[in-house]
């Protein structure tokens, strides 16, 4: 008996196969993840640069405890580095003694290049070169809930634009490694981006005369299906390599075209859908936004762009992205008159040396407590709205606060500061915890959150060893920047379930 | 601390060789080949004077098929349709990091997960902009429209846009394309414009591709075509080269084409394009620079002195310019921020003047304030990534990635009160992980010293310590079994009079354009097409402007090889 299995779900299964799933499983329907009468589960990702800024030893500032055990109080700092996070205490889990253990099958020397492209895939990357999708891409194709719907969006917290594109592009990433759904710097692009489809209420009656930007918009499934279908004739006559370029091309359109080609999802409740108006954000003008000096707003602004695009259903996974590019000057820390990274190299203080005035790791502390304050602000956010069935929206949304390195100034791969909130139901020992497990690996983390939004996995990215992950005997094995003592060629790139 | 630091940002390469990139870098049995019918895996082998003992045959060049970057979009979109629309800035950018430094890699410029969607609103954008421009670009859609005009419309501009004439099939499915608007109620011109939208989303359009070739063979006249006019031009072809494509096989054909474009002014972006790249001359702006220390450099200033760097090495392509005078010239450009910036007397507001700077200082690009400037941090000069650019781009010399730990490692080395560059280079060097590299690379930049961070002449430290630019720069011209010899000077000028007339250098030039040609890193299967463009860069007399011609005769032009 043959089962048929239709043109749609044949190209999702495509596009799941470049995931390196197994065939059958990519064809497989996502009934798992897929909610509909409860409010989905929806996945935001927070990612910083250059980890925590004191190492493991006496000088921690990051981790609230040494062992597993409550966190302070509501109101009571965590740490002198979480200092912002006091107001939510009760809503968040801290970890310690996560690692990053597949950076060590790549010889590339590069501090921050290699972190970068595996901190968020835990894939066997090429050198410096990405080669896995990463976690947000993996649970956006889960948890969306068609085809129609966007996924997986990487939102600009900050307004500097990218300085470094070895790191900066290689953090979130789609299939094989190519670039992630990184959106519009521009905020008011961001929200015409996200929900010029977004209708709240009853829908408008049509204009009598459609505009030629109306005519274009309604072309879009057809002419990117056309445009695709030519990729195929196309590639007939080309070189293998060539082909292949162009395939992964024509996967994208195949993508795109079909959030295009099918209907928007009904609109949902006005309660919990309020798409910002692009007349409530600044402008864009990077020059005077380059050093961070309008990141206050900015990065509210933003934020408040992510949860709409949440809570109006436009997406079910989202990340609010930092880099370190331009070097912020973190003038919501400091004023700008006396932040002492406005006219300096923040990078450079991270690594403890001569920036102007030579900051200290207080003044450091403080300005990574930026990070911290927008992440309050955040889960704050996502619970003052109220989802689909009354309940917070925070209730059914995971947060998920990851950076590049643990220790920055070192270039450390290990000991990376974690931090989870939301989807209370998720955590069986519950919220308010700091937890100081055995050691774990990103991917063991990567796993939870799979299974916390309705998955079975019980690993992320590359599996077995460092050295059998390569698939070779010998690889350009690099045991740098690893937790001394744990990184060896047989070191496991997974080791079990976090202690939530 | 600050020099400390600024060190520490470009400090330390690893896997450190010292020799020359590509085919020549290779070592073990001269004259091995690799597996039957795969590119060989080790170079011919090399005369006492280093040429390689190339067969008769044909070497052709591999390429690959790459999407146009934005900036050969926007050239693209511009003469596509007369410069009458307007490219879209919603064009996907680049992603990752230029192997060579040349902006056209492939991989550089493949899309990402939202890049279909990107290029949709691109196409959209300019095809928003059509039916005001429809009277100029298509007459016959005011006097006759329907499907003969659409006809005429493709004649037109579905050639350029694809590089050839259309097939049937392509044709008519743009057909389809006008036929879906018009049945959708839309007007004619709407309907072209969701023509022109779906045009421009494709590959034919998108992509330089070329059929396979399996081992060899040569490029048919509208291949040539394109590939000569995104060299030259940095865009798809205009109506005359286009015309001529079916005979553009014949070689004297070619040569006139490339004549015509290289002489035309729509060739200097990508002449301009050709010296950025190679040199890593940035397009400056205010945010490069600490506004402390340099607060005049504002945005007019950063685009003089960026406008400055263009001037002069189109100078060099169109005024007969060579390798030696590229390198050794004291020519400069001045405008009102320039003349400030020599201290020279300024031309009359809004122009431009040629002037020559003093022979003790300033010798050719690698004194051009906006390439000093670019390899240089923002307060504070480079040697490192001076001496980076004399020892990678100019000897085209093998150096690794810098190691993870370069700066903790740095951290922890003594360094006298106020370091001069020497002091802070010799304790550098006397680090056995670090001499590897840095002795190779550190005299070169440590020449350069005298120029501050905004390409500025000094002759002191901010200590008040006096800089010495004299050294010795190691082993050039080392390769397999070949030791090199040292470079002695006393100064920036007398490093770049023996640079000039290094052989290396000249081979390094040929490496240049063919990687700039085929927008790749050379591999030991191309060193005989690099020596057969470096023989043509001699052969023409050796002005930069016929060098870059004589390339376009070479086989690896008009050739291709998949393997």
């Amino acid at each position: 008996m043959s089962q048929r299995i239709d043109r749609r779900r044949f190209l999702v299964g495509s596009g799941g196969a470049l995931l390196a799933l197994p065939m059958l499983e990519a064809f497989a329907p996502r009934t798992a993840f897929a909610q509909t009468a409860a409010p989905p589960k929806r996945l935001v990702v927070v990612f910083h640069p250059h980890g925590r800024v004191v190492g493991p030893g006496s000088n921690e500032n990051w981790s609230p405890r040494t062992t597993t055990g409550a966190l302070p109080p509501v109101g009571t700092a965590p740490s002198p580095a979480l200092a912002a996070l006091a107001p939510i205490n009760n809503e968040i889990v801290t970890l310690s003694n996560i690692d990053n253990i597949v950076r060590h099958t790549s010889g590339d020397i590069d501090g921050h290049a290699s972190p970068s492209a595996t901190c968020m895939t835990c894939v066997v990357p090429a050198g410096q070169t990405p080669k896995g999708p990463s976690i947000d891409y993996v649970a956006g194709l889960r948890l969306r809930a068609s085809t129609a719907q966007k996924m997986a969006l990487v939102i600009p917290g900050q307004a500097a634009p990218f300085a470094n594109s070895v790191t900066e592009n290689n953090v979130f990433l789609g299939p094989g490694g190519s670039p992630g759904n990184y959106q519009n710097i521009d905020p008011k692009q961001l929200i015409r981006d996200l929900f010029a489809s977004v209708v709240v209420g009853p829908p408008p009656p049509p204009p009598p005369t459609p505009t030629l930007r109306d005519r274009l918009s309604a072309r879009r499934g057809s002419i990117l299906d056309a445009v695709a279908k030519g990729f195929t004739s196309f590639r007939a006559g080309l070189g293998s390599a060539d082909q292949a370029r162009l395939d992964q091309h024509a996967q994208f359109i195949r993508d795109t075209e079909l959030r295009y080609a099918t209907p928007p999802p009904p609109p949902p409740a006005a309660s919990s859908c309020a798409p910002p108006s692009t007349s409530s954000v600044p402008n864009y003008d990077w020059p005077s936004f380059r050093k961070g000096e309008h990141d206050d707003v900015f990065a509210q602004t933003q934020i408040e762009s992510l949860v709409q695009a949440l809570a109006c259903d436009v997406t079910r996974t989202a990340s609010l992205f930092f880099w370190a590019g331009g070097d912020p000057g973190f003038v919501t820390e400091f004023a700008p008159s006396t932040s002492p990274y406005i006219a300096g190299n923040w990078h450079a203080s991270v690594h403890g040396d001569g920036s102007p005035n030579d900051p200290t790791p207080a003044s450091l502390t403080k300005a990574f407590g930026f990070y911290a304050k927008y992440f309050t602000k955040l889960i704050q956010r996502l619970a003052a709205v109220q989802d689909t069935d009354g309940s917070r929206m925070l209730d059914n949304t995971l947060v998920l606060w990851v950076s590049d390195l643990g220790y920055g100034s070192g270039h450390y791969c290990w000991n990376y500061p974690v931090v989870l909130a939301g989807l209370k139901s998720a955590f069986p020992k519950g919220q308010g915890r700091h937890v100081v497990g055995q050691v774990n690996s990103l991917g063991d983390l990567y796993a939870q959150v799979l299974r916390m939004l309705g998955g079975t996995d019980t690993a992320f990215g590359s599996t077995g060893t460092l050295s059998s992950a390569v698939g070779t005997a010998s690889f350009n094995f690099y045991p740098q920047m690893g937790r001394p003592g744990l990184i060896t060629k047989d070191t496991p790139l997974h080791f079990g379930a976090l202690d939530l | 601390m600050r020099a400390r630091f600024w060190l520490a940002l470009s400090l330390s390469l690893a896997a450190c060789d010292g020799s020359i990139i590509g085919g020549s870098g290779g070592s073990g049995d001269p004259g091995s080949s690799g597996p039957p019918g795969g590119p060989p895996t080790q170079p011919p082998p090399q005369t006492d004077d280093g040429r390689y003992v190339c067969d008769d045959q044909i070497h052709p060049a591999v390429t690959e098929a790459r999407r146009l970057t934005a900036l050969e979009y926007q050239n693209s979109i511009a003469v596509l349709f007369d410069g009458r629309l307007t490219s879209s800035a919603q064009y996907p950018g680049t992603v990752g990091k230029s192997v060579t430094g040349f902006s056209t890699e492939p991989a550089f410029n493949d899309i990402g997960a939202g890049g279909a969607e990107q290029l949709m609103f691109a196409a959209e954008d300019v095809a928003l902009q059509l039916p005001a421009a429809l009277p100029q670009l298509l007459p016959c859609a005011g006097s006759t429209p329907g499907e003969p005009c659409v006809n005429t419309f493709l004649d037109v501009y579905g050639t350029r846009a694809y590089r050839r004439p259309l097939s049937a099939a392509e044709r008519a499915e743009l057909l389809d394309e006008y036929r879906a608007g018009v049945a959708s109620g839309a007007s004619f011109s709407e309907s072209m414009a969701m023509v022109v939208d779906h045009l421009l989303q494709m590959p034919q359009f998108l992509y330089l591709a070329e059929r396979a070739a399996g081992a060899e063979r040569a490029l048919d006249g509208y291949e040539l075509a394109s590939r000569l006019s995104f060299m030259l031009t940095g865009a798809i072809p205009d109506d005359a080269l286009l015309a001529a494509a079916p005979n553009l096989t014949d070689p004297a054909a070619l040569t006139a084409q490339a004549t015509r474009l290289l002489a035309a002014p729509r060739a200097n972006t990508t002449l301009a394009r050709f010296f950025r790249e190679w040199t890593g001359t940035a397009r400056l702006t205010p945010a490069d620079k600490d506004q402390t220390a340099f607060p005049f450099f504002n945005a007019a200033y950063a685009q003089s002195m960026n406008d400055s760097f263009d001037r002069f090495v189109l100078d060099q392509v169109r005024n007969q310019g060579t390798l030696r005078t590229l390198l050794r010239s004291t020519d400069a450009f001045v405008d009102s921020n320039m003349a400030s910036f020599f201290g020279v007397t300024p031309p009359a507001a809004g122009q431009w003047a040629k002037i020559a700077l003093d022979d003790k200082r300033y010798t050719g690009v690698v004194t051009q304030p906006a390439m000093l400037a670019s390899l240089a941090h923002s307060s504070e000069p480079s040697f490192v990534f001076r001496g980076k650019f004399i020892r990678k781009q100019l000897l085209c010399e093998n150096l690794g990635m810098p190691p993870a730990n370069a700066q903790a490692t740095f951290n922890t080395i003594p360094l006298p009160p106020d370091p001069t560059g020497k002091d802070i280079s010799a304790a550098v060097v006397a680090r056995t992980e670090c001499s590897g590299c840095h002795r190779l690379l550190n005299p070169a930049g440590l020449a350069l010293e005298q120029f501050d961070a905004l390409g500025r002449w000094r002759t002191t430290y901010s200590s008040g310590k006096p800089i010495d630019p004299s050294g010795v720069l190691p082993a050039v011209g080392s390769r397999p079994g070949v030791a090199g010899h040292d470079l002695t000077f006393t100064d920036q000028i007398s490093m770049m009079e023996q640079l000039a007339g290094e052989p290396q250098v000249a081979t390094c030039l040929a490496t240049q354009v063919f990687r700039f040609t085929f927008s790749r890193m050379d591999t030991v299967s191309d060193v005989c097409a690099i020596q057969d463009i470096g023989d043509a860069l001699r052969a023409s007399g050796g002005t930069l402007g016929s060098a870059i011609l004589a390339t376009t005769g070479t086989d690896a032009f008009t050739h291709r090889s998949d393997q």
